[in-house]
């Protein structure tokens, strides 16, 4: 079967450098989804970045089985976010506070669900399963 | 479905790792087609009775509430 859609296996550790990097930024007190702001776009950028790149990177056996797995997550991550912002959209209203509706972090959920998700049932689960076998 | 693939896998006394070898994919695919968590794809089924010298059909059955 062909495998498509995956960054190379290195990516992962890229990925996750970059969203570490991203993290050590200093964080502005103002609204960094304001367009001009060049520390938020560069906040932004490498988080989302690192994010994509760990979500999306190839595993060390990448097979039909693990692409079955990233499809599956992908729809799971895609539920919980909406139910997630949904429930944000709810309690922003209610409680008339805007910080409940952060757009940095909208994108950040989606993709930080998708790779606890993905990583989580193909390496964590298999793992447990393995030490309750032996 | 179901799948017999333990069995001819016994028969032939090979481990999940030298099956996961020799039909191109990981052990822990192996693993879920056993366990009956994964359905395999119709390339990986053939590549599988292929392996095992037999039909599909030998290893895979439909399960009623398919």
């Amino acid at each position: 079967m062909k495998i498509s859609m995956v960054f190379p296996r290195f990516f992962k550790w890229l990925g996750l450098l970059l969203f570490l990097l991203a993290l050590l930024f200093p964080y502005p007190d103002e609204n960094i989804d304001e367009v001009n702001k060049p520390i938020g776009l560069l906040i932004q950028v490498t988080s989302f970045t690192g994010l994509l790149f760990m979500a999306g990177s190839k595993l060390k056996d990448e097979d039909e089985w693990s692409q079955q797995i990233r499809l599956n997550s992908i729809q799971w991550a895609l539920l919980i976010y909406m139910a997630a912002r949904i429930g944000m959209k709810i309690i922003a209203f209610s409680t008339q506070n805007e910080d409940w509706l952060p757009v940095d972090f909208q994108i950040n959920m989606l993709l930080i669900i998708l790779i606890v998700l993905f990583y989580s049932r193909t390496r964590l689960l298999p793992f447990i399963s393995r030490k309750k076998q032996s | 479905m179901q799948n017999l693939l333990k069995v001819e896998r016994a028969k032939k006394e090979i481990t999940q790792e030298i099956l996961a070898q020799a039909v191109g994919v990981s052990r822990q695919t192996i693993i879920s087609i056993e366990s009956g968590k994964y359905i395999p794809s119709t390339i990986l089924a053939l590549k599988l009775a292929r392996y095992f010298n037999t039909s599909v059909e030998a290893i895979f059955t439909l399960d009623p509430n398919d």
